[in-house]
């Protein structure tokens, strides 16, 4: 009984974001236009239970990984970008996956 | 079983806005200006999982045009109408004009008296309440409101509207999400604003809403709209509940 608790409370559910971007950016850029806009939308709290991480790029796509409660703030905070500097960006969300495998699974279809 | 829970629920059959099938999404307004490409906005509409897209513009031809498009890319589209009145007069004859040359017809309340003109007029499919407008959704307000409340999503995009508009949207969702139902369309004029269903939804996810409730807003609520709007433009319409056949 008390393991299973610990193992509840050690235990955080995480999603990955499969995000495809207009044009090619390095991941530090991508991880940092993420943050950016999801600090403006929710602030520091709301990234830090966020836990974002940018895992992998492939091409022009990347697989972001945050906690399973902030799945929708992360979509809403990549939609809400359009500009990276002066030019115009768009990042779209193709696919959520609850395990990288899946992820993997996606972009190899695509 | 699951059908026949969603049919009292919301009041018609999902056959065709259907839950086993996958949903049908529909973007609730696209503004087809004149610089914009139409392919390139129809194609990445088709891309984004749309199945029907409600247009507005200004051009008839263009209209015409994006419609021949439509056909080659699969995506049903639908004519809409945006008005923005400054006074409930002019709102009224609009109405009365045009209500039955679009298949959808939204309306601009930059007024509290167009807003409430407009919330109980039944010609009127969705309300667009913008981000600079200059009243209050109080319950008073929110008693007459009986159509749809529709939230364009460019003006979360546009960073100067953003603040106002995220306003508005939780102002609405408060008031307005037990009794109205909420819409949320992308209303681009350029294929980059374009937004995929999901990322649609997630402005409502949010706000507090459960995330079926959400996709509704994007699938079966506006599919509801233009399935009875689409019944009344028909030759064999009568009245309300009254409809020839043969």
């Amino acid at each position: 009984m008390l393991l299973e608790v610990y193992r509840r409370l050690v235990k955080r559910k995480k999603r990955y974001i499969v995000v495809e971007a207009s044009t090619e950016i390095p991941i530090e850029v991508f991880k940092k236009i993420i943050e950016k806009s999801y600090l403006e939308l929710f602030g520091e709290f709301g990234l830090n239970e966020a836990n974002l991480r940018v895992v992998k790029k492939i091409n022009n796509k990347f697989i972001l990984e945050c906690s399973h409660n902030s799945t929708p703030r992360a979509i809403l905070s990549i939609s809400s970008i359009k500009k990276l500097d002066d030019s115009l960006i768009y990042l779209r969300v193709v696919k959520v996956a609850g395990t990288i495998r899946k992820v993997r699974e996606i972009i190899a279809k695509r | 079983m699951e059908e026949i829970q969603c049919k009292q629920k919301v009041g018609f059959s999902l056959s065709i806005w259907g839950l086993g099938m996958g949903r049908k999404y529909v973007d609730f307004w696209i503004n087809l200006t004149d610089e914009v490409d139409l392919s390139e906005m129809i194609s990445e509409a088709k891309k984004l999982g749309f199945r029907s897209v409600v247009v507005s513009s200004v051009d008839e031809s263009r209209l015409k045009e994006f419609k021949k498009l439509s056909e080659d890319f699969k995506i049903e589209v639908y004519r809409k109408l945006i008005l923005e009145p400054k006074d409930r007069l002019t709102l009224l004859k609009n109405l009365r004009a045009y209500r039955g040359e679009y298949e959808v017809v939204s309306v601009i309340c930059s007024n509290l008296e167009v807003a409430l003109t407009a919330a109980r007029d039944s010609r009127v499919d969705s309300l667009i309440l913008p981000p600079s407008k200059r009243f209050r959704i109080d319950k008073g307000v929110a008693a007459l409101i009986s159509n749809s409340v529709e939230l364009p999503f460019k003006w979360f995009i546009d960073e100067a509207s953003r603040r106002e508009f995220i306003r508005v949207a939780s102002e609405i969702v408060n008031y307005l999400s037990r009794k109205t139902s909420i819409i949320v369309s992308s209303s681009a004029s350029k294929p980059f604003e374009l937004r995929s269903p999901h990322e649609l939804a997630s402005l409502l996810q949010v706000l507090g809403l459960d995330r079926s409730t959400a996709l509704d807003a994007v699938s079966i609520i506006p599919g509801k709209i233009i399935e009875t709007n689409l019944v009344k433009l028909s030759s064999s319409y009568v009245a309300r509940g009254v409809s020839k056949i043969g």
